[in-house]
């Protein structure tokens, strides 16, 4: 009975508070959210079932928990406390974009740069709150709208943070299609959803091989600390672009970022365990991650239409929207919203060009965080 | 500490307005480059075509140069004229040595440099056989007309 009883007092059901239910119950949340709503599923489920795995109580000092040093996750975790896991997803990116409608309109490229000012104000709300500025940083670029960055950042400058603010990236950007539209609808006319975007030129291979080695060498000699990112991010697309290196291109695009996924999904998952998670900062994080979203929105959209002041051939201000990362979600709803007020126009290809700019952008802000934050 | 006050303890305000400054500079600059690049590249593609059209101004250049240095010359002028009686008298087309031969024994000044001067401006014209003619219109052209 005395064994009976010794056993007992090690399962979960003794050793379980009701964080942990909690935090279970979260964890079926994005388990639902991925699988029956469809929203980032490739994300939401590693990462939910990461929460499950991580929030199962367990006795401390069996080597079982992902804080624990020799346990099998806190090694699976190494990859992501050391920055390790976001440049090689950022790989696969590369090899996944086609920057042709960004080269056949590079202005629109300003907007993905407008859109970053979302991270640097809160930022300016997180150190307001009272988080000390490495946590500030790691916060506003949440704003960023791209969990590899905010995850990359956050393993530099605040790694307590990881948790809540790779989870708060990740629910956000899976929740795009419902932040986003109001915010479009509200600071947008009909007159301005109505515009029609011009055709972009037809972009040559050679000028595709060239940009990843253009934007290489130029925002790296502006933010060196960018790097880590924009350099695999354009590696992974010359890959692409160069044809003769298709083999490795495929492994980007395909086993090493699927790997990458599940390794990092479950990981951040299991890092949310209830004692280190839910806690006053996390949300003081998940209300300053959606301010971060809703300001990187409205930055984007307010600057398209600043822009069209002085365009001749005004551009859809919906696209500014698209400036926020989240590839290739924030660009599908400005296709969506564009459609609502007319169904022959089509946005998704424009839309691509500044959110493609967004993860350029992003990766650069990071740089510039990482290195004032040093 | 908290409020506008932690802002500008941490130094807030100076971090956001660079970041984003440097956000914006490094975007604009590869906009920039991104905009110039096809053009560029079209430069290099149609570089053949744009050396034979600068080579083509050049030697155009080159005879409007030496049209305009006859121009000043009034020697080469009456050389000139001298040069267009002695071919009326000669069999066309003709032949250079036998030119410069007459040329010598009327006792034209400088018959080898006036008559390079006028294969330069195309009024002494090669026949593709060894052989030479007088193109009037540009003769008139350069020197009756001033």
């Amino acid at each position: 009975m005395e064994l009976l009883m010794d056993f007992f007092v090690n399962t979960g059901f003794a050793l379980a508070d009701y964080r942990n239910f909690i935090m279970l119950g979260i964890g079926c949340v994005f388990i639902y959210l991925g699988i029956a709503k469809h929203y980032e599923p490739l994300l939401l489920v590693p990462i939910g079932f990461g929460i499950l795995v991580g929030n199962i109580p367990v006795f401390k000092g069996l080597g079982l928990g992902i804080y624990e040093d020799n346990s099998v996750l806190h090694y699976l975790y190494f990859g992501v406390t050391q920055g390790i896991y976001p440049p090689l997803i950022f790989l696969g990116i590369g090899a996944m974009t086609d920057f042709s409608t960004l080269l056949a309109r590079p202005v629109l490229m300003l907007l993905g740069a407008a859109a970053q000012a979302g991270i640097f104000i809160t930022f300016l709300g997180a150190l307001a709150l009272g988080f000390v500025p490495k946590e500030a940083a790691s916060i506003g670029i949440i704003g960023g709208a791209d969990g590899p960055t905010a995850i990359f950042l956050t393993a530099q400058l605040a790694k307590d943070l990881i948790g809540p603010i790779a989870v708060a990236a990740y629910s956000y950007m899976a929740l795009v299609p419902v932040i986003q539209p109001p915010i479009m609808k509200l600071l947008t006319t009909r007159k301005e959803r109505l515009i029609r975007m011009e055709e972009p030129r037809t972009v040559s291979k050679l000028e595709k091989m060239i940009f990843p080695i253009v934007a290489l060498i130029l925002c790296c000699f502006i933010a060196p600390a960018a790097i880590p990112l924009l350099g695999m991010l354009c590696f992974g697309n010359l890959l692409k672009e160069a044809v003769v290196t298709e083999r490795l291109a495929v492994a980007a695009r395909t086993a090493i970022i699927d790997t990458v996924t599940i390794l990092l999904g479950l990981t951040v998952g299991a890092s949310t365990q209830a004692d280190v998670f839910l806690t006053p900062k996390s949300v003081g994080i998940f209300v300053l991650g959606a301010a971060s979203f809703c300001v990187a929105t409205a930055a984007g959209l307010l600057f398209a239409k600043f822009m069209n002041l002085f365009l001749r051939d005004k551009i859809n201000p919906l696209l500014g929207a698209a400036g926020v990362s989240a590839v290739p979600d924030s660009a599908r709803v400005v296709q969506i919203v564009g459609q609502q007020e007319d169904p022959t126009n089509f946005l998704l290809m424009h839309a691509m060009a500044p959110n493609i700019s967004g993860v350029i952008g992003s990766a650069v802000a990071a740089g510039v965080l990482w290195s004032f934050m040093m | 500490m908290k409020g506008f006050e932690a802002i500008a303890f941490y130094n807030g305000w100076n971090i956001s307005a660079t970041g984003i400054l440097i956000v914006f500079t490094a975007l604009c600059t590869l906009s920039f480059i991104i905009s110039q690049l096809h053009k560029i590249l079209m430069i290099i593609e149609k570089k053949d075509d744009y050396i034979r059209k600068a080579k083509n101004i050049v030697s155009l250049s080159k005879r409007t140069g030496s049209r305009r240095k006859m121009r000043a010359s009034r020697n080469f002028k009456e050389s000139a004229r001298q040069f267009n009686l002695l071919i009326r008298s000669m069999k066309d087309p003709f032949s250079l040595p036998k030119l410069i031969t007459l040329a010598k024994k009327v006792d034209i000044a400088r018959p080898y440099s006036t008559l390079n001067d006028l294969l330069s401006a195309n009024i002494i014209v090669p026949d593709g056989k060894g052989y030479y003619s007088w193109d009037q219109d540009t003769y008139t052209n350069i020197l009756e007309k001033e």
